[in-house]
């Protein structure tokens, strides 16, 4: 890797070489009145050198070439541009920029002005997605994007969860990315480097373009592409940082674990606490070990990035290759977790004629990942901590290959075992995916204009993935692995998504119109194999194994889909706009294959009017009110098969007969169903504006989105095998709202942002299903009409008895022998009786709302800017801490150890250590074990420095800052566990998420 | 051609191509339509039965329907790591139903017994399908006693069903797929049953050419079991005669008595019906495996293969029985092979860790009936109970039965017993009354598929011997709570 860097560098150095000889420009820069400006930032485009006017608007630029473009912009002017030439003396008159609306954003087979738009559709620009140091752009916006929740992950590589307003539906419905036209739903593979734009368009009204797989919201990506006529310019852009855990979760020690265990009264479970004192030694009477298991586990691992990109054009071709590199490393101590990729991202485009031009995208990328087993900090959890890590005393028949000690030999059984073996002998797990994303695309002007433009792309996404995964022979004291196991697989992956659409514009006096026809055609496909063989001699070969072990399986998918297209866009004078839309849909995954969706969006750009313009004078420069309505269906869950189905041939399917005679047997599926499209139709009414001069930005929108027959698989009795259904309704409804602003005082540039999203969901219907049960049968998640999906359903902690007093008074406490220290339920049909019917929604883990604010202070060279992010209302199970309800022998953490009840009046919210072991307290879902989820978390901050252009020039460059980083220090929240952000809010075995401290270095020649 | 039209005419194949719907009808794949089985070829019909057997097997075994069918009777507890661990089988054991109304493992049991019951039917449909085709006459007589033999086991998953629940919901077989039955009165649900083993005995052969299959007197042992809780004793005493004159089955010897449970005790001379599990004879790769319902019955903290979750243990009220047995002295055969002591060497060598578990007297006595011995299991098989079978109905009730109906009936009912006493060296009965029948039971069928509590219920013993069981209300448990949710009509009266 060293070596292909430095290979690049020498070729950026001869590059330079190149370059032709700089001079000095200067000039002056003037307001609408006349006025010298002062502040104005006057910089070579496409890189960072330049300088701003001083308080007369006077500036001096040197280290510029003839061939340089010079850029003029200042907040809320329009900017202007110069070729340099052989001029050396700029006098530019910058005007107010009214214009900003004229901003173009990607609203998906085609492109709108940010002015005409009628649904809500929010642009980042790749200034937001390279300002953390992560490996996906989906994790830098978090936070930045109001109606956008995502959900992050700690382990390396891995994917942020990306909701946007809310659970769209019970089914799948992941956020569709479409890049450079191709569909798809992830985005890790993806440098973030190589995002020009990213458009994510929220509302129905907007994503129904894209149809049947846009439920869930859309994000379009361009990537990043050369310019006509620019002159080749080579950028380094790179960090390298380290990962730390900062804020742990801090567990029971020995003396603390054994004092509890002591209280439970149970000799089974004290046991294992004087087998440890006898064989590790004791300090006042408490085991003398006392293992951090957490801090075993964790450390810090070091994560980089580093890219470079030549891009430029000619007169009639453009051209931008791009070469990443990243990688960032695992944090779980004794495991191998890695992630690593290469990207080769190429653009390219010709213009053949004015009718006719095309062009060609691709990405190339490489990924290497090592996986980690999470069940590891689940150990680390439970573990109890009264034994060391490694105990080299052991002999190979308890401890093998490597000496780690056991909780076994002080008599816990095998549920338990040493968290720093499972991360060890379970972390040679590597997937290594190559994937090919080509782009090809015409665009043909009859009448070489763009009245009417026809364009063809087609899209293909190629993925070759291989995983390997081998778990060497062991022994952790009971824990064994007999016998070596390695499991192959092989995964192909094909998909094509091949668009075709016409668009045509036409302007008659202050009418605007545009329409746009086209169909797409997608397929999907995969092929999977995988083969396991125990007893390998090689862990590289699957054919090293012992021949009896060899089992395969193998299968695929494959799915096809239609669509067809129209949308009419209108506007009258700019100020009244309609945007209406149909799609026809159809999927081979469902039996009434076709599905017909409308949609309609209005906007009334207030300002324009000539009575608001003579009531308003400067304060409001632009108010537009829209409104629109989507009507979308949803394609994205599992097909339904229609017919009986049969499982055939299988062991599980097959009666055995005397010793090992297998008769080939069949089971057949008796219950089937037929299915139609799940709907999503969503209202958005919303307002855009900007003030003062174009410094203040608000937006405003409420949206209520339901999803009507949506595909959900309600229980049968009696075992039957349930079917898929168009039973179920959903809502979510919401508020969102995003406020900017940003301004300049001389050298001095500041921003400031914000966004609040509040969303509510609700299960409507279920078809008649009284609930459906989801998460586990003793933690029950339950989606109930009336109710949040997904909300904990158990029962609700009223406090602790305390006192024998409150027990004899109580005939419940009576009825279940009850002591002081255990819990007081609410008896909710007051029958005195604490029962199943007791139960009640305890909460859910969807937030109720969620905002990020951030600035951007900016002086001279320097600029600091800062992320915040929050959100509230959200219910986690803290699953680690009820998994005791079974397990007696686990540990617990030191919130819990330090909080017990231990006599009348010490708490109200914690059960006494000896109700810990009482099924009565510990072995039903209570509100004990739920958690507030709410947090505040500064997500990211970072300092830049631009380099001087004095010093630039000496570099023969001509743009450089180098910045610190720090990415999420320090999060402040409830729970007790690494963190409140956990997926499908159940905290049992997450991946913490680390702290990035960095240094990069943005580079361009 | 000019470029222009070219592109419409690619533009306009595309939208050609969407008006071809054929296109889109791709079915899922991995899934295999029953339409594609190849009806007309013979030699697939047994394709249904078997994977009847499978899912039978499957089911029937999954390790939480095992405490729900035995700790209510007096010779065995729950067991496991601590009092607190799985709760809920001590109230079941304590007959506090209403506190298990909404335990997991009563509801998993429910629906693992209804799913054999399902794809009885759905499986059935299929041997329909094949039935149509038939030409050949052999071929429809293979197949009227292919049909018995999934017919049987449709019995005995309601058989255990009305065991456990009395009331219970009866597939309608025009409509299975139902889900919102109503409950059949329990004189209903045995008219079903015996309409359903009066089928199965008349198709079934005398003898299956496939080991271990089911035959016409595997029917009839179900039905004697059923006609014994009703009461009907001339049934069980014909029965149990044909059974035992057709000299179908024989007691094993003494010698191999200890294996009958063990692996080479698998399909002896005396099994009428086992779920069958093998190790394909290799000490690795797949195999069927009854997994967990060996293994919660497996000795704790002890090294593999012989190792589990102690759930399981014999009461020691139980175990004083067997001590006291053999006129006063233990009953030898039955302690070695009912029993699995920990902190001993077992006579096949294997040491068993001392569990004193806190919650009951003295130490640990498992259920020597899961256990198998290490020297019996194919080397690499680190997993207790690989390669074993789980025993479902034996000769020795057989003959139990015949001498119990001949004891209350008249008749000679020394000989049936006799045979089962002298065959583990305990000494004859001239002329054994009722009880000594019953303590003969006890001390043979400890912990088989509830048949103790069931013993003590029909003889009305119950609610003198099991601390809180309360006749009338005890026999039967209570309808899960999750069932009643799914299916309201699961609350009305039965029909």
């Amino acid at each position: 890797m060293t070596k292909k860097l430095f290979l690049f560098f020498m070729m950026l150095g001869s590059f330079s070489a190149f370059a032709q000889d700089a001079f000095e420009v200067s000039g002056v820069v003037k307001g609408d009145d006349g006025e010298g400006l002062p502040g104005v930032s006057v910089i070579i485009k496409g890189t960072t050198h330049g300088v701003s006017t001083d308080f007369d608007g006077a500036f001096t630029l040197s280290g510029v070439s003839a061939e340089n473009t010079l850029v003029f912009s200042f907040i809320g002017m329009k900017p202007q541009e110069f070729v340099v030439g052989n001029q050396t003396f700029f006098e530019v008159d910058l005007q107010q920029d009214v214009e900003n609306l004229e901003e173009v954003v990607v609203i998906g087979y085609g492109t709108s002005k940010s002015k005409d738009l009628t649904a809500p559709i929010a642009n980042v620009d790749n200034k937001d997605l390279n300002s953390m140091s992560v490996s996906s752009a989906t994790e830098a916006i978090q936070g930045k994007v109001a109606g956008v929740n995502i959900v992050s992950s700690g382990a390396p590589g891995e994917s942020p969860q990306m909701q946007i307003r809310g659970i769209g539906s019970l089914n799948q419905s992941d956020v569709l990315y479409v890049v450079d036209g191709m569909q798809l739903f992830d985005i890790a593979w993806l440098n973030p480097n190589d995002i020009e734009t990213m458009s994510i368009l929220k509302d129905a009204s907007a994503s129904a373009i894209y149809g049947m797989r846009a439920a869930g919201g859309v994000v379009i990506i361009t990537t990043k592409t050369g310019a006509k006529n620019e002159k080749m310019r080579v950028s380094y852009d790179g960090y390298y940082g380290v990962q730390k855990v900062t804020q742990r979760l801090e567990m029971a020690n020995s003396a603390q674990y054994a004092d509890f265990i002591r209280s439970s009264n149970n000799s089974d479970l004290i046991k294992p606490i004087d087998a440890a004192m006898e064989r590790y030694g004791s300090v006042d009477g408490n085991p003398a070990i006392s293992t951090d298991w957490y801090d075993e586990l964790i450390k810090s691992a070091p994560i980089q990035n580093h890219n470079i990109s030549i891009m430029g054009g000619t007169e009639k071709s453009t051209y931008n290759v791009s070469l990443g590199y990243f990688s960032q490393g695992g944090i779980m101590n004794e495991g191998q977790g890695n992630y690593e990729r290469f990207s080769l991202k190429t653009n390219f485009s010709h213009t053949v004629s004015e009718a006719f031009n095309f062009g060609l995208n691709m990405t190339m990328t490489t990924e290497d990942r090592m996986t980690d087993d999470d069940r590891a900090f689940f150990q680390a959890y439970i573990g109890s901590p009264m034994y060391p890590a490694y105990d080299y005393s052991l002999p190979d028949s308890e401890a093998y290959p490597k000496k780690f000690a056991n909780p076994h030999n002080l008599g816990f059984d095998t549920y338990y075992t040493n968290p720093l073996g499972v991360a060890y002998y379970h972390s040679n797990n590597r997937t290594q995916n190559f994937r090919v994303l080509p782009n090809l695309y015409a665009e043909f002007r009859p009448f070489k204009t763009d009245k009417l433009t026809f364009r063809s792309s087609l899209s293909m996404d190629y993925i070759n993935s291989r995983g390997s995964n081998f778990t060497p022979d062991y022994q952790i004291g009971n824990t064994v692995q007999p016998i070596n196991s390695l499991t192959k697989n092989q995964y192909w992956t094909y998909n094509m998504v091949w668009d075709n659409f016409a668009t045509y514009e036409e302007a008659f006096g202050n009418h605007n119109l545009k329409v746009m026809v086209g169909s797409s055609t997608i397929e999907e496909n995969t092929r999977f194999l995988s083969l396991t063989a125990q007893g390998v001699k090689d862990p590289n070969y699957i054919h090293t194994g012992d021949e009896s072990t060899l089992t395969g399986f193998d299968g695929g998918e494959r799915y096809r889909m239609l669509g067809l297209f129209t949308r009419v866009s209108y506007n009258y004078d700019d100020r009244y706009l309609v945007t209406g839309m149909i799609r026809r849909d159809a999927s081979s995954k469902y039996q009434e294959k076709w599905g017909t969706f409308p949609s309609l969006g209005l906007g009334w750009v207030v300002s324009e009017e000539e009575f608001f313009k003579s009531w308003n004078q400067s304060t409001l420069d632009h108010f537009k009110l829209r409104a629109s309505y989507g009507d979308l269906g949803n394609a994205q869950g599992v097909a339904n098969t229609g017919f009986a189905a049969i499982l055939n041939g299988g062991l599980g399917q097959s009666g055995l007969f005397g010793g090992s005679l297998i008769m080939p047997g069949m089971i057949q599926q008796g219950t089937y169903s037929h299915l139609s499209w799940e709907r999503t139709r969503e209202f958005n009414i919303g307002f855009e504006s900007k003030l003062f001069d174009y410094r203040l930005n608000f937006e405003a929108d409420y949206f209520n989105r339901q999803t009507l027959d949506m595909i959900i698989m309600p229980p049968l009795s009696n075992g039957l095998e349930p079917t898929l259904q168009n039973a179920g309704d959903m809502k979510n409804t919401g508020l969102e709202l995003a406020l900017n602003w940003s301004d300049q005082i001389g050298d001095f540039s500041y921003s400031l942002g914000g966004n609040f999203t509040k969303i509510n969901n609700m299960v409507t219907s279920l078809g008649g299903a009284p609930y459906i049960q989801a998460g586990t049968e003793e933690f029950p998640q339950m989606l109930m009409p009336g109710e949040a999906a997904y909300s904990f359903y158990g029962w609700e902690v009223a406090g602790v008895y305390q006192n024998q007093q409150e027990i004899d008074d109580c005939p419940i406490a009576q009825a279940n022998n009850l002591k002081p220290g255990d819990f007081r339920y609410v008896d909710r049909n007051g029958d005195g009786v604490i029962d199943e019917s007791d139960r009640t929604i305890l909460g859910d883990p969807n937030p109720d709302f969620y905002y990020g604010f951030n600035f951007n202070v900016a002086y001279k060279n320097i600029s600091l800017s800062a992320n915040f992010m929050g959100s509230h209302g959200g219910t986690i199970l803290n699953r680690k801490r009820a998994d005791i309800n079974k397990h007696a022998g686990n540990n617990i953490d030191a919130n819990l150890a330090n909080n017990l009840w231990t006599g009348e009046g010490s708490t109200n919210a914690y059960p006494s250590a000896e109700g810990m072991f009482n099924t009565w307290n510990n072995g039903r879902l209570n509100s004990f074990y739920l958690e507030d989820a709410s947090f505040f978390r500064l997500q990211n901050i970072r300092l830049t420095y631009n380099l001087p252009s004095s010093v630039m020039e000496n570099l023969k460059m001509t743009g450089a800052s180098v910045y610190l980083n720090v990415d999420r220090p320090y999060t402040w929240f409830n729970t007790n566990g690494f963190t409140p952000e956990v997926p499908g809010g159940v905290d049992e075995q997450t991946y913490p998420i680390p702290a990035v401290f960095s240094l990069g270095a943005s580079l361009t020649f | 051609m000019n470029i222009r039209y070219k592109f419409i005419a690619v533009l306009l194949a595309v939208v050609s191509l969407s008006s071809c719907s054929n296109w889109l009808d791709i079915n899922p794949e991995g899934v295999v339509p029953s339409d594609d089985i190849d009806f007309t070829d013979p030699s697939q019909m047994y394709g249904p039965v078997s994977g009847v057997y499978a899912e039978a097997r499957t089911r029937m075994t999954q390790w939480e329907i095992w405490p729900i069918l035995n700790v209510r009777g007096d010779e065995v507890t729950k067991g496991g790591g601590s009092a607190a661990e799985q709760m809920d089988y001590s109230n079941i054991e304590n007959f506090n139903y209403a506190a298990a109304k909404n335990f997991w493992a009563m509801n998993a049991a429910w629906e693992a017994f209804f799913k054999v019951v399902n794809t009885t039917y759905f499986n059935e449909e299929l041997l329909d399908r094949f039935l149509e085709n038939l030409t050949d006459e052999a071929d429809v007589a293979r197949a009227a006693s292919y049909r018995g033999e999934i017919v049987f086991h449709r019995a005995l998953a309601y058989f255990y069903l009305h065991q456990l629940w009395g009331e219970i919901p009866l597939v309608d077989p025009e409509n299975v797929t139902n889900a919102y039955l109503y409950k059949s009165r329990v004189e209903n649900v045995r008219v079903h049953l015996h309409e359903l083993l009066d089928y199965a005995i008349d198709v079934l052969p005398e003898q299956n050419e496939l080991q271990g299959a089911v035959n016409k007197y595997t029917a009839m042992t179900l039905k004697a079991k059923l006609a014994l809780n009703e009461g009907d004793f001339e049934l069980v005493k014909s029965l149990t005669d044909e059974i035992i004159n057709s000299g179908t089955y024989a007691l094993v010897a003494q010698e191999d008595y200890y294996d009958l449970f063990k692996i080479h005790g698998k399909l002896s001379s005396e099994s009428i019906y086992e779920f069958q599990f093998s190790d394909l004879d290799a000490g690795d790769g797949p195999q069927i495996y009854a997994g967990a319902w060996f293994q919660h019955q497996g000795p704790r903290n002890n090294p593999v293969p012989i190792t589990g979750w102690g759930f399981m243990l014999l009461q020691p009220e139980y175990l004083d029985f067997l001590n006291q047995h053999n006129n006063g002295e233990r009953d030898e055969e039955r302690w070695n092979l009912a029993v699995l002591e920990s902190g001993t060497t077992t006579p096949s060598g294997d040491e068993i860790a001392e569990f004193d578990p806190d919650y009951m007297e003295g130490k640990a006595h498992y259920n020597g009936k899961a256990y198998t011995p290490k020297d019996q299991m194919t080397e690499g098989r680190p997993d207790y109970g690989t390669n074993n079978n789980v025993r479902v109905l034996r000769y020795v009730d057989v003959l139990l039965m015949n001498a119990e109906v001949k004891a209350r009936l008249g008749g000679d009912a020394a000989t049936p017993l006799n045979l089962v006493r002298e065959r583990v060296g305990l000494a004859p009965i001239a002329s054994p009354t009722v009880d000594q029948i019953l303590e003969e039971r006890r001390a043979e069928l400890s912990v088989e598929w509830g048949d103790r509590f069931n013993d003590l219920v029909r003889t009305g013993q119950a609610a003198s011997v099991l601390p809180g069981y309360v006749a009338g209300e005890s026999e039967y448990l209570p309808v899960p709570l999750r069932q009643e949710d799914l299916n309201p009509n699961l609350l009305q009266p039965a029909i």
